[in-house]
């Protein structure tokens, strides 16, 4: 299968020549294509190139485009919409049967898709199902455990967002 | 969904002021972060001692320190049994992380 790549607009000639907003568009897009074990490329990102793409990953580097003003290579729904579980919740990794608990609903993960889509100002329906999973997913004391990280701090302030 | 963002936030606050546990530089951070939260929805003011925490953990580079917390779970493990399983945690040594973190939580407290 071959897909073209999209185009992006070209880097802010107002910005310094060597500003990250420069390199950062085909950066990504580099990173960016990855072809599933069915054969169908995707556009995703994964924390290195050589791993499995990752929703943080992803949802940073969906939010770091948008920021920079270039155009996701697909619409951010698409991008996002597999990581999130029937539930809501955020999904870390895609395939659980490679990826293993990894693959499960991490409520540090949650909020950064649904970050993402808000800022892409897409799919509120998702974005809803996203916020319901997350106000799920406190404990009694109103914090956030992850699974990702030791202590509740940061998936607490990312939740309250 | 304000109102209980308002009540969430301050809960979240009372919990964390009740911990005796040192913090991180992205802890600080985060702490912050969420005292900004509850401050945006109408609750209690940012205390100074936390964006005083976060600042004066800026190096001279102008970053912030690595902070160990991100774990590397097994595979087999899920949020609730993963702390028994002895998972190591890790620091971003390249600060890029907790410096970003840092500088996001100063932004938003200098801006709300």
């Amino acid at each position: 299968m071959v897909t073209k790549e999209p185009a992006l607009a070209p880097a802010d000639p107002e910005l310094p020549k060597h500003s990250c907003a420069q390199f950062l568009p085909n950066l990504l897009r580099r990173r960016a294509q990855r072809r599933g074990r069915d054969g169908v490329l995707r556009f995703s990102w994964g924390y290195n190139a050589r791993t499995a793409s990752d929703a943080d990953s992803t949802t940073f580097a969906v939010r770091a485009l948008l920021r920079a003003g270039y155009p996701l290579p697909a619409p951010a729904g698409r991008l996002l919409a597999p990581l999130v579980d029937e539930r809501g919740r955020g999904n870390s990794y895609r395939d659980p049967t490679r990826m293993g608990a990894w693959a499960g609903a991490h409520p540090d993960v949650t909020p950064s898709i649904g970050m993402a889509l808000w800022e892409a100002d897409a799919d509120s329906g998702l974005q809803e199902r996203l916020a319901r999973a997350s106000l799920e997913a406190h404990d009694s004391h109103g914090v956030w455990a992850g699974f990702w990280w030791c202590r509740p701090y940061y998936p607490t302030w990312l939740n309250l967002q | 969904m304000g109102l209980l963002n308002r009540n969430l936030a301050a809960l979240a606050a009372r919990s964390f002021a009740a911990r005796r546990a040192p913090l991180t530089a992205a802890d600080a951070a985060s702490l912050l972060g969420v005292l900004t939260q509850r401050w945006q929805v109408g609750g209690a003011p940012v205390p100074e001692f936390a964006v005083r925490d976060v600042v004066d953990r800026q190096l001279l580079d102008g970053g912030w320190p690595p902070s160990n917390g991100l774990l590397v779970p097994s595979q087999q493990a899920t949020t609730a049994n993963r702390a028994d399983l002895g998972v190591t945690s890790f620091a971003d040594d390249e600060r890029l992380f907790t410096t970003s973190l840092s500088a996001v939580a100063l932004t938003q407290w200098a801006t709300c």
